[in-house]
């Protein structure tokens, strides 16, 4: 398992060069140069020509490619914002924490909320509960989130007035881009869970364990659940990198300093580096993710566990 | 005459489905006493697997009704017992062995937990881990499966050793009944002879009467006292074993099975199979439901349901012998 893990890890490094290397070569396609980025448009062309030189912009691409990684890999250094000239990293990830709060407390209702609803429904098949919930998951999986969360705004802020419509000034403020994220991925996880529940309940080693003298309830959460949960923890795994990426929108809509703008402003200002160190920290986070995914599925399922333990040495 | 334990009394199921009624198990009655063991045998989609899963309360709530009957069982109604009092029957007093141990156990359960489960159900809580270990080993033991090796995992087990486990989990809490639901047709033939054994050999050592099914009369002729033979949902025979296979009052279905099989000694011959297939359980026929397969088909067995009628304890339900 420790052999796997450091296996994984290791694999990290050309997943994130590979990300790099695409981002760093879309960026370089696009028609800018730091030089009359930085300087404005009533820079004269000397100038730009000059600071283009500084920079290391005339150099060709793969040479400019391999300084940027031999920044990163020797000195720990992701260059400097061409906005503002600060350091990207220690910017990007003073944006960090408010994306991660979003998308963890997302994370944590929407698993709470769409596994549990799922199973009951998945239990109750067919009864009123179960239909409700199933067009409701249809429905909030359908709309988008940009919608969803002005109609939060509208109503709890502008018509109730209940919870601040914008910024992280107190933890009310989490509130509702939370609920925005929470609406799309918990339908989802609703949906996939009933599904998988409903497959696992109509297995044999269900009905052994009811003739064990299992009460449901067993039979539901220990026997069925554990099994169901397999693709529902991939689910997780997944849409937590949806809704790092959902971060985006949500905090667009409500103000919010997160990476999302962060990110987006930067975009919009071809500001090479900041949208390198941004998209190479979210690619990294989203590994991390993944890996914790593959680790639980050996933790669940023992079958998955001796496939590692199999391809030990490889 | 000994003590009965179970006795069912005119037991009807029907499965509620879009293309209709189906009509598994028709007004059904049979009885075992104590220690002793049932067979009932038919073709697939005769009954024997839903009056099996029909006594243990463990249909589909939604589209399976108890239409008529009674299950006894010690002296009480199962069908009248409420979800908790059927948790204390099940695996305690009546425990069932499945058909296919390849999707019986919990692919992700170590096979102690799997035992020690059914163990812990059944005590009220005050059982030390040290006991419910010694449990599990000893019952591990006694269906040859080494102690040893009960951490691992139900994929680590071939076919044959894992119905040795769904076996030892059923019968872990001792029950009065063990109902075996075609415990041997998974396994490849060398597996069947010796699993078969070892339940029979299980039962006597722990007293525990028995409802066998199986569409093998080989393993019934092997395993059973008495026979009952299903068809449609129906028992068309039912008699001591040694009746079954001997003398001349038999139904004309039951005679047909004994054709089907293919025959040690003499001559080879080709089988003689039963023309047709049976009745689509939707839609069964008013008379005798063998009626429309039946080589000596009467007028009269095409309108009128057989009465069952008995001599010297063997039952037969066809209008020949009424």
């Amino acid at each position: 398992m420790i052999r796997f893990i450091g296996k994984r890890l290791l694999l990290s490094i050309p997943v994130l060069l590979g990300v790099v290397f695409i981002v760093f070569a879309i960026m370089s396609l696009t028609p800018a140069d730091p030089g009359s980025l930085i300087l404005g448009i009533r820079a004269t062309p000397e100038a730009v020509a000059k600071l283009n030189h500084e920079l290391g912009f005339d150099k060709p691409f793969f040479e400019r490619f391999f300084l940027y990684i031999k920044d990163i890999v020797l000195h720990f250094d992701f260059g400097v914002s061409y906005m503002n000239r600060k350091p990207c990293l220690q910017e990007a990830l003073s944006y960090f924490p408010v994306t991660l709060q979003i998308a963890a407390l997302s994370m944590f209702f929407s698993t709470v909320i769409g596994v549990s609803l799922g199973v009951f429904a998945a239990v109750k098949q067919y009864s009123l509960f179960d239909t409700f919930f199933s067009v409701m998951a249809m429905l909030f999986a359908a709309i988008p989130g940009f919608w969803v969360g002005m109609m939060l705004i509208l109503i709890f802020s502008l018509t109730l007035g209940l919870l601040p419509p914008s910024g992280v000034a107190s933890w009310d403020c989490y509130i509702l881009p939370t609920a925005t994220l929470v609406f799309g991925s918990s339908a989802e996880l609703f949906r996939l869970t009933r599904a998988q529940m409903l497959e696992e309940i109509r297995q044999d080693y269900t009905r052994t364990a009811l003739a064990k003298g299992a009460p449901n309830r067993v039979m539901i959460w220990r026997h069925a659940l554990k099994n169901a949960l397999l693709p529902v923890i991939t689910s997780i795994g997944n849409s937590f990198g949806g809704l790092l990426g959902g971060a985006i929108i949500v905090e667009t809509i409500f103000g919010m300093p997160g990476i999302g703008t962060y990110m987006l402003k930067h975009i919009l200002a071809k500001d090479v580096p900041v949208v390198m160190t941004c998209t190479l920290i979210l690619a990294a986070m989203f590994y991390f993710i993944i890996l914790l995914v593959d680790i639980a599925y050996a933790l669940i399922d023992p079958r998955i566990r001796a496939q590692y333990a199999r391809k030990r040495g490889v | 005459m000994s003590e009965i334990l179970l006795n069912v009394d005119d037991l009807s199921i029907v499965y509620k489905t879009s293309a209709g009624e189906v009509r598994a198990v028709n007004n059904v009655s049979f009885a075992i006493e104590k220690g002793k063991t049932l067979g009932l045998v038919g073709e697939t989609g005769a009954g024997k697997t839903t009056t099996a899963l029909g006594i243990l309360r463990l249909l589909p709530v939604r589209t399976a009704e108890y239409r008529s009957g009674t299950i006894e069982f010690e002296g009480q109604n199962l069908l009248a017992l409420s979800d908790k009092e059927m948790y204390g029957i099940r695996g305690r007093k009546i425990s069932m062995v499945f058909q296919d141990p390849m999707t019986a156990l919990n692919p992700i359960m170590t096979v102690n937990d799997q035992i020690a489960e059914a163990i812990r159900f059944h005590s009220d809580g005050t059982l030390k881990r040290e006991e419910v270990d010694k449990r599990v080993n000893d019952i591990l033991e006694l269906v040859g499966i080494p102690a040893s090796r009960k951490k691992e995992y139900p994929h680590q087990f071939s076919g044959g050793m894992k119905q040795r486990i769904v076996i030892a989990i059923a019968l872990v809490c001792e029950p009065a009944l063990l109902i075996a639901d075609e415990p041997t047709s998974a396994l490849d033939v060398t597996m069947q002879a010796q699993v078969l054994a070892m339940i029979m050999e299980l039962k006597k050592k722990i007293n525990t009467s028995m409802l066998m099914i199986s569409h093998d009369l080989g393993v019934i002729a092997r395993t059973c006292d008495d026979v009952a033979v299903m068809y449609a949902g129906e028992i068309i025979e039912m008699a001591p074993t040694d009746m079954i296979f001997t003398g001349n009052r038999h139904h004309p279905y039951t005679v047909g099975l004994m054709n089907s099989l293919p025959g040690v000694s003499g001559n080879a011959k080709r089988l003689r199979p039963i023309e047709g297939m049976m009745p689509d359980p939707t839609d069964l026929p008013a008379g005798c439901k063998f009626a429309p397969r039946c080589p000596f088909c009467e007028e009269r067995c095409k309108t009128e349901l057989p009465p069952c009628t008995e001599q010297n304890g063997h039952l037969v339900r066809c209008h020949r012998f009424a």
